[in-house]
């Protein structure tokens, strides 16, 4: 069940649909003049939402009350820059008769590219101002006013109804951007007291373990030293063993008769004897 | 106060907080947390290898225990005295008793540098000459080698007084020993 009332407004005449496709909702109205305009769609909201939700409107704006233009050897633009450059060129392409215009352009298929042709559209911009007004008095959320037929893609929004939509849209971006921001400074801010809390509780379980580790670390250094100074002595042992065989062996190779007139007896090196006969 | 420059104080002052956040509160941010990261990292380190030492004090102990009776049983082995000079005195004192007891006579014992140690222990390197026969050297080398106390004979020079000497003369050798003992510098073992 769509909740969006449809309005089609054209001279003199405002339709209102609305409700399911299976129990529609409709209503006709006549108006004289635009400032009717806005009093009557606001009632047409009204007597809907008795019967029906009504959460939204969208306003069709009959050929009757359009401008339609289709526009060529226009410079290659954006579409941005096109809707801008019609809105500013109103005069020049569209009867004004003292009003002011709502407008609108797309470009035609191939047109962006190069010279080519847009379809532009305009109506009055009080007309515009009345349904806007209308909708803000029933309260509804206008989506749009669009031409009838074949305005697929245009929008008759107000010029002030887009610059306060626009204002919308950026103040929705910049709220949006600040919570993030502000999301994420409050994530960091959460894990850096999550940091410094555990680092505070490592920080006193070191502390608390700082005698016992000094006490642990001094007692394997003279562990090791013990174990230096034991390996060390027995080293020395071992090398006396070593020397005392090498001399006794040299000892037993002596010849009896001799008279040693020098001798040296290093240890790692070769032995040297220098001997003379008896 | 039209909309329009309310508009644009908003923009102002979300821009200038923007700027803040961005280039003051966001890079002071950044290094708080990496140095506050970094200084948990070590600290994390630092208690896991306290609790490895605490988990091995058991076998810290055992170790120490054996050890301890190691290191008691050195004592004897070593020269007496608490530094070089007296480690020397002793060692002089030892050759002496020796010689006596060989037929040799002490010439000089000196001292040699050495700055060699290992855990506690100093090592004292000495130039010792005697005067003996080839026998009497071998005594005495062989003295040393039994004794308690460790004495490493590093070198020997045998050098016969008096080369020229016929063989009815009887053989008189200067003993040159190169030895090397260890003492413990300080007070005690530890």
């Amino acid at each position: 069940m769509s909740a969006v009332l449809k309005v089609r407004v054209s001279a003199g005449q405002i339709e209102a649909r609305g409700g399911a496709a299976s129990a529609p909702w409709t209503m006709q109205r006549a108006f004289a003049a635009p400032v009717e305009l806005t009093q009557i769609l606001a009632e047409l909201v009204q007597a809907c939402r008795e019967h029906h939700r009504v959460r939204a409107l969208r306003v069709e704006v009959g050929a009757a009350l359009l401008q339609r233009r289709t526009l060529s050897d226009l410079p290659p633009v954006r579409p941005a820059a096109l809707r801008e450059l019609v809105a500013r060129s109103g005069p020049r392409y569209f009867r004004q008769n003292g009003h002011s215009l709502t407008t609108d352009a797309i470009w035609l298929r191939g047109g962006a590219g190069g010279r080519g042709s847009a379809r532009a559209v305009a109506m009055d911009e009080v007309l515009a101002e009345a349904i806007v007004a209308g909708a803000r008095a029933a309260p509804v959320r206008l989506l749009d006013i669009v031409p009838g037929e074949d305005g697929c893609g245009l929008s008759l929004l107000p010029a002030t109804e887009r610059a306060r939509r626009h204002r919308g849209t950026m103040l929705s971006l910049a709220r949006l951007g600040t919570a993030v921001a502000a999301l994420w400074v409050v994530t960091l801010l959460i894990v850096l007291a999550l940091l410094s809390r555990r680092e505070r509780a490592v920080g006193s379980e070191l502390a608390r373990l700082a005698a016992a580790r000094s006490a642990i670390v001094e007692a394997r250094r003279q562990v090791h030293q013990a174990a230096a100074m034991v390996e060390a002595i027995g080293r020395a042992e071992r090398r006396r063993t070593v020397v005392l065989s090498r001399l006794a062996d040299t000892v037993l190779v002596l010849p009896k008769q001799v008279v040693l007139r020098e001798a040296m007896v290093p240890v790692d090196g070769p032995l040297l004897l220098v001997e003379l006969p008896r | 106060m039209t909309s329009r420059d309310r508009h644009a104080l908003r923009l102002g002052a979300l821009l200038v907080a923007g700027a803040l956040l961005s280039l003051r509160a966001g890079p002071w941010l950044h290094r708080t947390l990496t140095a506050t990261r970094a200084r948990l990292i070590e600290q994390h380190h630092l208690l896991s290898e306290t609790q490895r030492l605490v988990a091995e004090l058991p076998i810290l102990e055992d170790s120490a225990g054996r050890l301890a009776g190691l290191v008691a049983g050195l004592a004897p082995r070593l020269l007496a005295g608490y530094e070089s000079g007296t480690a020397l005195g002793d060692l002089a004192g030892r050759l002496s008793t020796v010689a006596g007891r060989h037929r040799a006579e002490v010439l000089s014992v000196d001292a040699l540098p050495d700055s060699t140690t290992v855990g506690q222990l100093g090592r004292l390197t000495a130039r010792a000459r005697l005067a003996t026969d080839f026998r009497g050297a071998v005594d005495i080398v062989a003295a040393l080698g039994r004794g308690t106390v460790v004495l490493v004979p590093e070198a020997i020079r045998l050098v016969a007084q008096d080369p020229a000497a016929g063989p009815e003369a009887s053989e008189r050798l200067e003993v040159e020993l190169l030895l090397s003992g260890w003492y413990l510098p300080g007070e005690s073992l530890p």
